[in-house]
């Protein structure tokens, strides 16, 4: 792929205490592209995601060797601050997870303890462009100070990328954005992936085949801590070079 | 072939390739009797023919319903996506053979009878070589082989020829004895309906091999 790289990683290995979670990961991720994560529970897609935003900090029996680079930069140098990191790289998750807060300020938050908004008026248009963005702002215009719970489930979920937005991360990181979603919802959510694309690189982790064939420019398998196969997604979808991935994405038995 | 997790999926696919080689053997079955009536007419076999091409039609109909319906259901990926695109295709092509089997037998109840100065058999040869290779490209789908489906293209070649000497020499016939002109445009029309079934086999053989390799290359 001709694209600019965004993310790369190489030789990754992740283990949690003894077992070792990650294999030899080298994997590019281009920029302004949707590349989807696909591969059976435990393949390891998940952790990988959250390499990527140093998520797995958190984890204190969780090791990592190799490197991530994002913009030239490996992320596991001692200069990067993770918080600042994590702003550069949002996330968004299985199930929506808005704060016990009104839909206004779930989306201003961000940006305050960041400082993005210089007055009250600046921060309205932020919270506002966010929102717009997400593809939520009409439906809830005029109840933008109830509660963020108060949506439905897709709004919730849209009112969490409106969040993770409102930062100006340059990547959105998504571990099964839909899995908690209607179909219709689904197709929101997917509309609003193809839109955020133009601007932001785009990481998503999907047990949905069919979602992965739809958003993604490339796709990546994983099975069992290793990186099988990656490529365009038109090509792992109809002819991929590997016995695993055709197993798995027309499932038979492996 | 490795079985799916889902055991009524495979029963589907199977269910879907039964279903097509049924109809394929219907056709090749066309084919044998249309090509048996260019060498010995014979009205009441003729008009079977033409009435059998029904059974062809709706057999296209239920495959294309079945698949339909399989493609919603699974929403296949990869060699089971596209084994259905070319159940697809390939049972809409044998529908077209059918066609050009019942046309032949359509113009043989036209010409009722052969005049007795007709005496070449080149139509019938050239009808031998049509159905042996439809035959072939029937088993390289059957069978999933390339090698078979490889061998298709190579002896339409020869089918082409063929075709050229036959059409020269009703040429000749015709300049030869007026009277049997119109037969002889018969079977001229005839001859180029076989072609035709000569040329649709090449592109079930180009199918095969697409399923296989996974392109059109």
């Amino acid at each position: 792929m001709a694209e600019k790289i965004k993310i790369s990683t190489k030789k990754v290995n992740v283990f949690y205490g003894d077992k070792k979670a990650l294999e030899n990961i080298n994997l590019e991720i281009p920029e302004k592209k949707v590349t989807s994560l696909i591969g059976p529970s435990g393949c390891g897609k998940s952790t990988f995601i959250r390499c990527l935003n140093r998520m797995n900090d958190t984890i204190d029996i969780c090791r990592i060797e190799g490197k991530i680079i994002i913009d030239n930069e490996d992320i596991y140098s001692k200069e990067i601050d993770p918080v600042l990191l994590r702003a550069k790289v949002g996330m968004v998750f299985q199930k929506p997870n808005p704060f016990p807060k009104s839909i206004f300020e779930n989306v201003a938050y961000g940006p305050r303890i960041h400082g993005l908004a210089k007055s009250d008026d600046e921060l309205d248009e932020l919270v506002t462009q966010s929102l717009v963005k997400a593809g939520l702002f009409q439906e809830i215009k005029d109840r933008i100070h109830e509660p963020g719970t108060s949506l439905s489930g897709g709004q919730q979920q849209r009112l969490c990328i409106a969040r993770t937005i409102a930062i100006s991360p340059q990547i959105i990181l998504m571990d099964e954005p839909c899995s908690a979603l209607d179909p219709i919802a689904t197709a929101v959510i997917e509309e609003l992936i193809d839109e955020l694309a133009k601007n932001f690189t785009i990481v998503i982790v999907t047990h949905s085949m069919q979602q992965a064939a739809r958003v993604s420019q490339q796709t990546a398998f994983f099975h069992m801590g290793n990186l099988i196969e990656v490529g365009r997604t038109d090509q792992i979808f109809s002819t991929p070079s590997q016995k695993k991935t055709q197993d798995y994405i027309t499932g038979k038995i492996g | 072939m490795k079985e799916h997790i889902v055991t009524t999926y495979d029963e589907d696919l199977n269910s879907l390739k039964s279903n097509l080689t049924k109809m394929g053997l219907n056709v090749e079955k066309q084919i044998y009797n249309a090509v048996d009536l260019t060498k010995i007419i014979n009205i009441s076999k003729a008009k079977e023919v033409v009435e059998n091409d029904k059974d062809i039609d709706a057999l296209e109909k239920k495959i294309r319903g079945f698949a339909t319906i399989t493609l919603s259901k699974r929403q296949p990926l990869a060699d089971d996506l596209r084994q259905i695109i070319i159940s697809l295709k390939i049972s809409s092509i044998l529908e077209r053979i059918g066609d050009h089997a019942s046309n032949v037998a359509g113009r043989i109840l036209s010409v009722k009878k052969a005049p007795d100065s007709y005496s070449t058999d080149s139509v019938h040869q050239l009808g031998l070589l049509v159905l042996k290779n439809f035959s072939t490209a029937l088993s390289a789908y059957d069978q999933g082989s390339k090698k078979i489906a490889q061998s298709v293209p190579t002896e339409d070649i020869t089918i082409n020829s063929v075709y050229e000497t036959c059409f020269r020499e009703h040429l000749h016939l015709m300049m030869e004895d007026r009277d049997i002109i119109g037969f002889c445009t018969q079977m001229l029309f005839i001859a180029k309906e076989l072609e035709r079934i000569g040329d649709l086999s090449k592109v079930i053989s180009k199918e095969v091999i697409y399923n296989l390799q996974g392109t059109l290359k």
